[in-house]
């Protein structure tokens, strides 16, 4: 059944897996990346500070209705980063987002850091990202929403034809702009997920505030 | 090795075999991957590392393993360097590693380092598996980057992420744009590559002419 060849190729074959096999055992070892160290490598990118602390998740107000949920929160010595995805994405997909929030309730930053099945992720820039949701405090708002004037297009107004793009919007509503409106739909839901959740265990800047004493 | 024979396997892997403008192997991340400079250099010298390994490796076992099972060996092997260097651009550098994304694991299944490894690795000796590895990987590297250059600069107005003005065609980076890239500059490769070959043919006839007929004036040569 089996000749001379077959045997060689049969042993060959199992020894340069086995070779390969503690060659690679044994980089594991050293090359081996942990979930803690990855996550501070994303925290890094998104905040440059000194993690302070891992707060406990409060479970009541973490789902926000069926749209997004908080994940982890992570306090930093003049921020609270809030780890939260959003539903509704592009093909029922979702996106994760890490929410920077200051010591006064302000939003500095919204960083997108994993996303399922969004195509145009690409298209939601740092910069759109901050003209939506920077600096607005999450005290002065109830929740982001959707603008009236959102998206862009053609009005043919008697005659006059006006293109638009994005469109004014008043604090706390957002106007896509970016071409992938289910992806920012997401990152909506994301964003306010973590202003259900600091709003419902803070609520108001008074308690928020103290929470970092 | 002889100097004339490391001057062919260079000559080979930059220009004469170049892989991506002259035997069209990589296509698949040579598209995705270059819409920036520096995910160009990361891929590339991904590429080189396991092509110098494997060609190494291979070319060392090119005696012990049977011809039958020589492309699941030559699988594994391959398999064993992409993963080593899955894991470093992992732990060192992440950015780079979430750039790549699935393709720095499809380097397994890149034709260009199987391709070599059957066609160059498996019957020369390990010296000279070295260099052509090196080489082929070089030329690899040196077509991605010139792809990245044309698309980052076109596309995103930028160099090496460095924003170098704010006119920028969303086109090139786009896959539609990055085929039309990538056949622009296969034209262009191949012009000067032909362009060059003919020179230089020119040059050596006319060289070999002149010394062959050097005794004879050129009166007699048009009688």
């Amino acid at each position: 059944m089996f000749n001379k060849v077959s045997i060689k190729a049969i042993i060959v074959l199992v020894v340069i897996a086995v070779l390969s096999g503690v060659l690679l055992s044994v980089l594991y070892g050293v090359l081996y990346v942990s979930e803690e160290e990855k996550e501070q490598n994303a925290l890094k990118k998104v905040y440059d500070g000194e993690l302070t602390e891992r707060p406990e998740l409060n479970e009541k107000f973490s789902s926000y209705e069926n749209k997004g949920k908080v994940t982890k929160l992570f306090r930093f010595e003049d921020a609270l980063i809030v780890d939260a995805v959003g539903y509704g994405g592009y093909g029922g997909g979702w996106v994760e987002c890490y929410v920077v929030i200051g010591t006064d309730g302000a939003i500095k930053k919204v960083a997108i850091v994993d996303n399922n099945n969004q195509s145009f992720v690409g298209n939601v820039t740092e910069a759109i990202l901050s003209k939506n949701y920077g600096e607005i405090n999450l005290y002065d708002i109830e929740m982001f929403k959707l603008s009236e004037n959102s998206g862009s297009g053609t009005l043919d107004w008697s005659g006059i034809v006006i293109e638009y793009s994005g469109g004014s919007a008043a604090v706390g509503e957002i106007a896509f702009s970016s071409g992938a409106s289910y992806t920012e739909t997401a990152v909506m839901n994301a964003v306010n997920s973590a202003v259900y959740y600091i709003k419902n265990v803070y609520p108001d800047v008074k308690s928020f505030e103290e929470g970092w004493l | 090795m002889k100097k004339n024979e490391f001057k062919n396997i260079a000559l080979d892997g930059l220009a004469r075999q170049n892989p991506v403008f002259r035997l069209i192997l990589g296509t698949c991340p040579t598209l995705a991957l270059s819409t920036a400079v520096l995910n160009g250099i990361g891929m590339g010298v991904a590429v080189i590392f396991v092509l110098v390994f494997s060609n190494l490796i291979i070319s060392l076992l090119r005696s012990v393993i049977p011809d039958k099972v020589r492309i699941p060996a030559f699988i594994m092997v391959i398999a064993t360097f992409v993963t080593i260097v899955d894991m470093t651009v992992a732990k060192y550098l992440p950015d780079l590693y979430s750039s790549l994304g699935v393709y720095l694991p499809l380097i397994v299944v890149n034709c260009i380092i199987l391709g070599r490894a059957e066609s160059f690795a498996s019957s020369n000796k390990p010296v000279a598996a070295i260099f052509d590895g090196l080489f082929m990987g070089c030329g690899y590297t040196l077509a991605l980057v010139l792809m990245c250059t044309v698309r980052e600069i076109l596309g995103a107005g930028s160099f090496l992420g460095i924003k170098l003005w704010d006119f920028s065609i969303p086109f090139f980076s786009k896959s539609a744009g990055a085929f039309l890239t990538y056949g622009l500059l296969l034209c262009a490769f191949n012009v000067i590559y032909n362009a060059v070959v003919k020179a230089r043919k020119k040059k050596l006839y006319g060289d070999y002419m002149k010394e062959k007929y050097a005794d004879i004036s050129t009166e007699e040569v048009q009688a």
